[in-house]
């Protein structure tokens, strides 16, 4: 009894010394991909408390942080992520694999158009325009920009093949800019050049 | 190497996925193209910038609190024991009238109400309290049949009209009533009436405002939807709204992440 008692105080205590210092980074993607408060705390709770008791099938020394993500990318993926998924609004396809380049360069000549165009864009904007990714996108856009996760750790945390991740994310930054693009000419930041 | 070829390596020479030998022939390729020399610049000064305005931490006022919650949780599944939950259902007793357990709710509540400011101020977990409730609901989807009994369930809808002016709806946005019964929930006697959709469970707890007391500690989560107030909790994975209507306190609960508890107005206050 004594015995058992000790081990459960041994495993709170590694639980707390390597789980929780990853808890402002599990909750600012967790704010991304819910999009609310309430729900990323409740989306980082219900992750914390499944991997306290899954803590015995984590491997000693491997990645903690990673294994963080991959229970509560899959919570979320089960729970939160909207029955209708949000349809695309923006035929990705459509977009030019240099859409911004070829924009930019419209603007003339100028050494950096491009940082001209993102100083203006607010640190806001940016979160905005990711959380009006379709859900897929958002959740590789996010590990890999936000968390920095190579490819091969966010195949395995969203449990999804290499090239998936890959296109996926392709795809989702040339959503990025497209809507960066666009918000930049709607706030009058930049002309648009194709008037 | 081609500016195809460059090109299509693009986001992995960004990403500082691609292999040693594929930057070194990109990077051999770009110093004799301009065009593609350009579009590398323009996407890799686009990812710093993204990457940096997104690494800007937002302030987390929440983390604390967050943290807090967290702990306590933790402690709720230090405290697990198997065979607890059979210990639990045998602690609620059920009788079938407010009245008879009117004087020991208002002890009950009392109790409560003292207990909480006491401990409270020892800084002892709050959250116990959501747990009774959480227990009530996901036990009685365990044990939905149980609940089938309509001359029962009958009863307990009559009892509730005498007591409070409360009035129940038989269908409330696709779920159904399909039982109730009289419970005592952590020391206050309650009805427990259970509407199911399918598979989608929702438990309506209703109890006379004097006997119940909506948990102080939830005003910063004060809701006004289409006119009511409501206040919410989240205990284990189990939503718990809270709403009064005239001298009727109501308590919704469900662990179905789709179902909007706000919506669900399972009765009205009748005159």
């Amino acid at each position: 009894m004594a015995d058992s008692k000790s081990k459960e105080v041994q495993k709170r205590k590694a639980f707390e010394k390597e789980a929780l210092p990853h808890m402002d980074a599990l909750y600012r993607t967790a704010l991304r991909m819910t999009k609310n408060q309430n729900d990323a705390e409740d989306l980082v709770q219900e992750a914390y408390v499944k991997a306290y008791r899954f803590w015995d099938k984590f491997e000693p020394g491997s990645n903690c942080r990673a294994w963080l993500f991959k229970i509560m990318t899959n919570i979320f993926i089960n729970d939160y992520r909207s029955k209708s998924r949000t349809p695309v609004s923006v035929n990705v396809d459509d977009i030019d694999d240099n859409f911004l380049y070829g924009q930019l360069a419209n603007l003339g000549p100028e050494d950096n158009p491009e940082r001209r165009l993102f100083s203006k864009i607010f640190d806001d904007d940016i979160k905005k325009a990711i959380e009006e990714l379709p859900d897929d996108f958002r959740l590789v856009v996010v590990l890999s920009f936000l968390e920095g996760f190579s490819y091969q750790e966010i195949a395995d945390i969203a449990d999804l093949q290499l090239g998936t991740v890959k296109s996926r994310l392709h795809r989702g930054r040339k959503l990025l800019q497209k809507q960066l693009f666009d918000y930049a000419i709607r706030n009058g930041y930049i002309k648009d050049t194709a008037q | 190497m081609t500016c195809q070829e460059a090109l299509s390596l693009l986001y992995d020479v960004i990403d500082k996925e691609a292999s040693q030998i594929d930057v070194e022939q990109v990077e051999n390729h770009l110093s004799q193209c301009r065009h593609c020399a350009e579009i590398y610049k323009v996407e890799q000064s686009v990812n710093e910038l993204v990457r940096e305005k997104l690494s800007h931490h937002e302030t987390t006022p929440r983390l604390a609190s967050l943290q807090s919650k967290v702990l306590k949780q933790l402690d709720e599944v230090d405290c697990e024991t198997p065979g607890s939950e059979e210990a639990v259902s045998k602690r609620r007793i059920r009788s079938s009238f407010f009245r008879t357990g009117r004087l020991l709710a208002f002890a009950a509540a009392i109790v409560v109400v003292l207990g909480a400011a006491f401990y409270g101020r020892q800084g002892v977990d709050q959250h116990t309290r959501y747990i009774p409730l959480e227990e009530a609901h996901t036990s009685c989807i365990k044990d939905i049949a149980a609940y089938h009994d309509m001359e029962k369930t009958n009863a307990v809808l009559v009892s509730v009209r005498n007591d409070i002016a409360y009035d129940l709806t038989p269908a409330v946005h696709g779920f159904e009533l399909i039982g109730g019964h009289m419970e005592t929930i952590d020391g206050v006697e309650m009805a427990h009436f259970v509407y199911a959709n399918g598979r989608r469970v929702i438990s309506a707890f209703v109890v006379p405002a004097h006997s119940f007391e909506i948990p102080a500690e939830l005003q910063e989560t004060q809701v006004i939807h289409n006119g009511v107030t409501f206040f919410d909790h989240n205990c284990r994975g189990c939503r718990l709204v809270y709403h009064q209507i005239g001298d009727a306190v109501v308590i919704t609960a469900t662990t179905e992440r789709e179902v909007q508890l706000y919506d669900f107005l399972p009765g009205h206050g009748t005159i």
